[in-house]
This record gives C-alpha cells, sequence and structure tokens, in this order.
C-alpha cells in the first residue's frame, strides 16, 4: 500500500508546495515576525523538511529536535494559535494544488501529532 | 562495484547502497537529516567522477553543474571521490594588470588568469594579502577578456581594501583562491527567461559579470540592472552600463541613488518591475549589504519569483566586522 507522501507525489509534491506554503507564511502577520531574522534558504530546506514529514514522508524528525529548534520561538510567544495558523496555510496550500479534502485532513492530523513538541510542553 | 573516497578514507559501496550509508558504515559523519533527498543538508562535491542525475535532483543547477551532489540519494555507478561543500578550494597566484578608479572609494583590478582557473562570472574569489583574506565578486569573463576584474570598495578602517587602495600596483603578486559560489548565468534551451540583476555599491561586481555573461551566450530574454548607491556619484560604472544598453535591445539599465528619495528606492523598483515581468519564470541576482540582500530576497519571493530562481552569495559583501 502506498503511504500518503507518495500518494501527494513524493518529492515533486513538496516541490510544488513549499513555495506556495512559505509564501503564505511570510505574506500573513500573524506568524511573519518568527522569520525576521532567518535565511530564506535554509528556511525553504526546513519546510521541505516540515513538508515531508506532514505528508508522512521519510523524515529523521525527533521529538527532541523539534523541541530544540523552535525552543527561540516559543521564548518570543510561539503558541497554539500559531500551530493552528501553520496547520490552516497546509490546508490551503495543498487544496491550491488539488489535494482532496480527506487527505488534507490526514496532513493536518500529523502536523498536529508534534504540536506539544514544538510548543515543548 | 564502485569505490568512494573521502578525505583519507576508500569504501566500497555494497551494491544498493548510497554515498552517505556508505561513508557512516566507513565511521564518517557526514550532516544529514531527511535522507530522502528533500533537506539538502547531505551536500556533497564530486572532485573526481560523475555524480548520478537522480542525486542532483533538486539542486540549483548552478551547483549540479559544479558537481554537488546529495549524499543520501547517491548510487554511483563508477568511482566517485567527495568532498564537503567548499572544502576544495584550489589556491594560485596572480598580479595585478590594470587598475583603474571607478569612484571615490571603489577600485577596479584586473587580474592575471592563472592557467586551470575556472571561475565564472558572478562567482567570488578569496584575495589572501599578508594572511587577511576577503572576498572579491569575479564581473569580467575571464577566458574572453583575458583578466580577472573585481571591485573593490574602500572600507573605512579596513586592513586589506584600504591596501588595495593604496599599496596594490600594476604588477603586484598575490594569492587567490576559488572560485566559490553558485551565483552565476546558466542558460536553458529557449535563453528567452527574464533576468533581473539588483544590488548596491560593490554588489554591482558579480551583477555585471552575470550580465555580460549572459549577453556573451545570446540570452534573448529581457535583463534588467538595478544598481542602486547612497550617492549619485557612487554609481560607478555609467558610461559602461549605458553602452550596454545602447548595444543590446534587451539590455535595461536603472540607476538609483538614495539621495533622490523615493525616485532612488530600489525596493519600489523592484515593485514597479515585476508589474511588467512575470515574476514566477524570472531568475533574480541580488547582491550588496546583507541587510538588503536579506530584505530584496523576501520581497521578490512575495512578489512571485521562484525560491530556486533567487541566487544571491551571503559571503559576497564581508560584514563590517570581517571587512574591517
Amino acid at each position: 500500500m502506498s503511504t500518503l507522501f507518495e500518494t501527494l507525489g513524493g518529492s515533486a509534491a513538496i516541490d510544488a508546495a513549499v513555495d506556495i506554503f512559505y509564501r503564505k507564511m511570510l505574506a500573513d502577520d500573524r506568524v511573519a515576525h518568527f522569520f525576521d531574522d532567518t535565511d530564506m534558504d535554509r528556511q525553504i530546506a526546513k519546510q521541505k523538511a516540515f513538508l515531508t514529514m506532514a505528508f508522512g514522508g521519510p523524515n529523521n524528525y525527533t521529538g527532541k529536535d523539534l523541541r530544540e529548534g523552535h525552543r527561540h520561538l516559543v521564548a518570543r510567544g510561539l503558541n497554539d494559535t500559531h500551530v493552528d495558523v501553520v496547520i490552516e496555510h497546509l490546508g490551503a496550500t495543498l487544496r491550491e494544488l488539488g489535494v482532496g479534502e480527506d487527505q488534507i485532513a490526514q496532513v493536518a492530523a500529523i502536523a498536529n501529532s508534534v504540536r506539544d513538541d514544538v510548543l515543548d510542553r | 562495484m564502485s569505490v568512494v573516497r573521502f578525505q583519507d578514507c576508500e569504501v566500497e559501496l555494497r551494491p544498493d547502497e548510497t554515498v552517505l550509508s556508505g561513508l557512516e558504515r566507513a565511521g564518517r559523519k557526514i550532516p544529514n537529516s531527511c535522507r530522502a533527498g528533500i533537506c539538502q543538508s547531505c551536500l556533497l562535491q564530486a572532485v573526481e567522477g560523475e555524480p548520478p542525475a537522480q542525486s542532483q535532483r533538486g539542486l540549483k543547477p548552478a551547483l549540479a553543474l559544479q558537481g554537488y551532489f546529495l549524499a543520501c540519494q547517491c548510487k554511483p555507478q563508477g568511482d566517485l571521490a567527495v568532498a564537503l561543500p567548499s572544502s576544495v578550494i584550489p589556491s594560485y597566484s596572480t598580479k595585478v594588470l590594470e587598475r583603474e578608479c571607478a569612484a571615490d572609494d571603489v577600485v577596479v583590478l584586473r587580474l592575471s588568469v592563472p592557467s586551470e582557473f575556472a571561475g565564472r562570472p558572478g562567482q567570488y574569489v578569496h584575495l589572501e594579502i599578508d594572511g587577511l583574506v576577503r572576498s572579491y565578486s569575479v564581473a569580467s569573463l575571464p577566458e574572453r577578456d583575458g583578466h580577472i576584474e573585481l571591485h573593490v570598495r574602500r572600507v573605512p578602517g579596513g586592513r586589506v581594501s584600504n591596501w588595495l587602495h593604496d599599496a596594490a600596483e600594476v604588477g603586484t603578486e598575490c594569492i587567490l583562491r576559488g572560485p566559490l559560489g553558485s551565483c552565476f548565468y546558466v542558460p536553458d534551451e529557449a535563453r528567452e527567461f527574464p533576468i533581473l540583476l539588483a544590488g548596491t555599491s560593490t554588489g554591482l561586481a558579480p551583477l555585471i559579470g552575470v550580465a555580460r555573461d549572459a549577453l556573451a551566450q545570446g540570452h534573448r530574454g529581457p535583463l534588467t540592472l538595478l544598481h542602486g548607491a547612497r550617492a549619485r556619484a557612487g554609481l560607478y560604472f555609467a558610461e559602461e552600463l549605458r553602452k550596454l544598453a545602447d548595444t543590446y535591445d534587451n539590455f535595461h539599465y536603472l540607476q538609483l541613488a538614495h539621495e533622490d528619495g523615493e525616485a532612488g528606492n530600489i525596493e519600489a523598483a523592484l515593485k514597479q518591475h515585476f508589474r511588467k515581468h512575470d515574476a514566477g519564470k524570472t531568475r533574480v541576482f541580488l547582491c550588496g549589504a546583507p541587510d538588503l540582500v536579506k530584505r530584496m530576497k523576501t520581497q521578490v519571493f512575495l512578489l512571485g519569483a521562484a525560491s530556486s530562481n533567487i541566487h544571491s552569495d551571503p559571503f559576497v559583501m564581508a560584514p563590517p566586522a570581517i571587512a574591517a
């Protein structure tokens, strides 16, 4: 049986989604300020890794990585509302790419499953 | 079976084994994360042998041309010698052939081209003076022009830039290392895509390098060069750029002086530019003060340029702490 990642189109789907998704994040005042200090090329690579995980693809993310990687943002006020924004833009991105609602719900569920790690609780 | 050489070790890959797994089996630590060809953190460079196309998927063409590949996706057909990115920087001796004062604080140096030097316009080199190393971008086509042209801005208190301004003469020898960076022109079949080049001060060097290269390779799409400076007097090379615009119908040159207020605002000019040009198809090259480059990168991305089409070399302008 093929994985969600494969059904969505594998790494080609990541390439197609990353610019759309990251543009939505940067254009949204609710979350854009978290990216003020970051280098765009490095961010794009990180967003690709995140999307791969959210699409159920191969990744080496651990809860520890996610905690450490976001701790400085939690200190700057990252909370549940921002995770909601991420999931919202993730859904809108996939909708733009013609992905069905049931698959969008699966992706949202994976993203939701790391919420506590990201928010360091 | 393929043999992979890395630093002082040699590994014979097992059937279906990747370069990343093979090197790890040999006890080598290679940075990596997704192991699926996506995050690009296991980027290596082939110094001998050809990495398979599969291992270069998703890389910027400029990187692929220089033999970069993803170790986690690489199952080579033949033997490979590999290195971590930018650990292979050849060193050459060169000398000053010509110097030109282009503006009050800018001297243009033309250096002899060492045989074997394979730098492309827009890439950068390290100049080593008395044990100090600074980076400068290549503005000329070394093979065609017979020299390596560098633009040096005088940095207040900067030891290397002041030495290059005041003490370097025709005939002065120095050590050059490079080339580095992936900020250069890569043609496609049609050569019709729009190119936007934007930068300030001596950030002009790689931009004019890319423009000269693209035009020399018969690029047919529109090229727009936006050059910004604090004062109008800092917009050096204006005559040469106007001449280029007269010679090539598809080359456009715009001067932006900060002292002219809104009319000289480079970010406003970028916005204006993409009202007329398709951002999604444009390849963008940015260079100049790091903060401005970062803002411009975000801006052109939000205006619709694809992240894979935005090129900038972060080290082209050394930050003041290093430039001093």
